[in-house]
């Protein structure tokens, strides 16, 4: 945990100052990266850290960037509440579209997402009265900011892009503290072997409807952000194409490692900006670089930069515990349900940890306990702790209550 | 204008062209003359669909792979078709040649990108297909750019028939026939052939068919060749109805994915009550609200998905 939290520390550093020495256009560049890495980190909290597929989640970045767009258009222009607001309103559709979305799962659930995202791309299209159909909203003003000490002058490129950084970094510190959180453990336990959470009483559905909604909250804040950001906003945000991006930036960042989809923000940033200018055929090379990652890195370019450094770390040490080493090979970092199972069930004595982290992470009191394996592989620093989530029901345990569906 | 606006954004251009027009010129004439050429459309609209999605339920049902390059695959074949017919100079070499091209495609496809697949998470299979949709997207623009394409109809598919007092194209009743012939062999096919049975064999249970000595990998990749086909066919068919143009290659995955939703994700039943369905509800639909014909297709599926998760003639076992 402690060498994750300072790559972050030094990222934040760099990331302050690399701005006092580039050309204003490139600040601009770094402004995209940070929004497109937060749309892409609260993309992987479902994906990496739900084990949740979701082909829609531009939707919810449409939601918040026009609803951020129309309150800066109103008449009391002010970016931190048209933040919250886009923000809310993101997560409120996000909580309705997961309540028809996490029936299912897999194949089933990335579709249906797919399908709600459509929807909501066609209401912008047809609601012309407010979104402009498609012609956008343009001229979205950036309204001074008056700090009480100073006043941020967000219209100017560089005041804007440290506005961006405190936002993106407040956010990802947010969404680092809840995949830490009892409720996050809960989520990985529901990626392993969601039909144990299941078993175990745990509201599994409802775990996931939460991972969907919070989902939801970070990416309308990217969108929210990403409205003043371009100053111009159309429905080519709610495409499908626009919700291949995150999928795309998780990927190649890798989806276990959790700045890893902000590393592949940069990296896809980057890339456009460098061939939009020489070819239209973007999405060729997008689709190609996909296919490669699927087939030979599905752990990412972070993904293997942290294999590298956990196997130097962990070389001359013997490897304990058939999880920790298939982890650290870098297999299936999405979901591997049989390794899943194996470090689940406490009662092979595989790692039973220490800390005990109560059930009632928010969602649902229940008498499962989850328990932070510290004893065994993820010792090796720079593994996700988390990887090790061992589940025990206590002696009191409730059954699951009747009528839980348990497929 | 309004047209354009509608089709442009729903993607399925000629669809809608199409109806609009057909409820148009009729609006004024009888009641039943209306709705039955708005059942034909839709009828024809199904039969479309059908050829898509029955390919694509049969592969997920065999393969649990959900291929969203299908629509793609389909689309292709009508830019094929289309260089097939400006070489040969006739539309029919294009009706069997297109498909074989696409179905070829797909075989590649199978063998060099999903075999290595098999024992990964379905969610990177689908990432995989996903990102077989951009390449084949934008190798089709490369190839024959972005405008609206049609392929030119054959002479004997020209003209119009009158059925039951409804003056009717003779092209879109040719698709709906061959498009229900089609099916019938199909069905045929998997339930009173041997070959048939093998492929139901590895859709139930994939282990036990290989070690009753079923060469699985065959299977699949004969079984996803064979989707490739049919999406190809319905391509050509299509094409000659209705212009089309590269980036529908997606919605047309969506809504075959919609219809196989609603009839049942790897039924071949399904599959044709769900193009039926979406077929008449698309048609319909343009009398109630046109401008929200996308909406109702995917209300009726979230509604299939509240109240019968397995689609209306689904039998469990799908995932």
């Amino acid at each position: 945990m402690a060498p994750t939290s300072r790559v972050g520390i030094a990222l934040l550093g760099a990331a302050a100052i690399l701005p006092l020495g580039l050309r204003e256009f490139h600040v601009h560049l770094l402004t995209e990266i940070l929004i497109l890495g937060l749309f892409a980190v609260g993309f992987n909290l479902l994906f990496g850290y739900t084990g949740l597929l979701s082909f829609g989640q531009a939707a919810y970045f449409a939601a918040g960037a026009y609803v951020c767009a129309l309150w800066l258009k109103g008449p009391w222009p002010s970016l931190p509440i048209g933040l919250v607001l886009g923000a809310l309103l993101a997560g409120a559709a996000a909580l309705v579209v997961g309540w028809l979305c996490v029936r299912r799962d897999e194949i089933y659930f990335a579709m249906v997402t797919l399908a709600c995202a459509q929807l909501i791309y066609v209401a912008i299209w047809r609601w012309r009265t407010v979104t402009g159909g498609s012609d956008g909203i343009g001229g979205i003003p950036r309204p001074a900011l008056d700090l009480g000490v100073a006043a941020l002058d967000l219209s100017r490129t560089l005041h804007f892009y440290y506005f961006t950084l405190a936002v993106v970094t407040a956010a990802l510190y947010v969404l680092w503290r809840i995949t830490r959180s009892p409720f996050g453990l809960a989520l990985r336990a529901v990626r392993d072997n969601h039909r144990r959470v299941d078993y175990l009483g745990l509201p599994m559905r409802r775990y996931r409807l939460a991972a969907f909604a919070v989902s939801g909250v970070f990416c309308g804040l990217a969108g929210a952000l990403f409205a003043p950001y371009q100053g111009t906003i159309t429905p080519a945000v709610a495409d499908w194409l626009w919700s291949a991006e995150p999928v795309m930036m998780t990927l190649l960042g890798g989806p276990g490692v959790f700045l890893g989809p902000v590393l592949g923000a940069a990296v896809i940033t980057l890339l456009k900006d460098f061939v939009a200018s020489a070819t239209e055929y973007w999405p060729l090379i997008v689709g190609t670089v996909v296919v490669l990652l699927v087939l030979f890195l599905p752990g990412g370019a972070g993904g293997a930069v942290r294999d590298a450094v956990a196997r130097r770390l962990a070389a001359g040490r013997v490897e304990t515990g058939s999880a920790a080493s298939s982890r650290a090979a870098g297999l299936d970092a999405g979901r591997a349900v049989g390794t899943g199972a194996a470090v689940l069930d406490a009662s092979n004595g595989v790692g039973a940890g220490a800390a005990v982290l109560e059930g009632s992470g928010g969602v649902g009191a229940r008498a499962a306990l989850l328990e932070a394996g510290t004893g065994v592989g993820p010792g090796a620093p720079g593994l996700e702790a988390g990887s090790s989530v061992g589940a025990r029901v206590e002696g009191t345990a409730a059954p699951a209550p009747p009528g839980r569906r348990s497929r | 204008m309004n047209g354009l606006v509608l089709a442009t954004l729903l993607g399925h251009a000629g669809h809608f062209h199409h109806a609009v027009e057909a409820a148009g010129t009729l609006a004024g004439s009888i009641d039943w003359q209306l709705y039955g050429t708005l059942f034909l459309n839709g009828l024809s609209q199904a039969s479309h669909m059908y050829l898509v999605a029955v390919g694509l339920s049969l592969i997920f049902g065999v393969m649990r792979v959900l291929n969203l390059a299908h629509g793609a695959l389909h689309i292709a074949a009508v830019y094929i078709g289309l260089s097939i017919i400006a070489l040969l100079g006739n539309w029919w070499w294009a009706l069997v040649l297109a498909p074989l091209a696409v179905a070829v495609t797909g075989a590649l496809i199978e063998i060099g990108l999903l075999r290595p697949m098999y024992r990964r998470p379905p969610t990177y299979v689908l990432i995989l297909t996903f990102g077989l949709v951009l390449i084949i997207h934008d190798l089709l623009k490369l190839g024959w750019g972005v405008d609206y394409k049609i392929l030119p109809e054959p002479p004997i598919l020209r003209g119009v028939v009158d059925v039951f007092g409804i003056v009717y194209p003779i092209s879109y009743l040719f698709s709906i026939v061959v498009a229900a012939a089609l099916g019938l062999l199909l069905w045929l096919f998997l339930n009173r052939t041997r070959p048939g049975r093998i492929i139901r064999a590895c859709a139930e249970d994939r282990e036990m068919a290989a070690s009753l000595g079923i060469n699985v990998p065959v299977v699949y990749t004969a079984v996803f060749t064979a989707g490739a086909f049919l999406t190809g066919f319905g391509g050509v068919l299509m094409g000659t109805i209705m212009a089309t143009h590269a980036p529908e290659a997606f919605e047309t995955m969506l809504y075959a994915f919609a219809v196989v939703v609603i009839g049942g994700l790897g039924s071949l039943g399904g599959a044709a009550l769900g193009s039926f369905l979406v077929g008449q509800l698309n048609a319909f639909g343009l009398l109630v609200a046109p401008e929200w014909n996308m909406a109702f297709m995917f209300l009726a599926m979230a509604l299939v998905l509240i109240l019968r998760p397995r689609g209306l003639m689904g039998q469990g076992g799908a995932a």
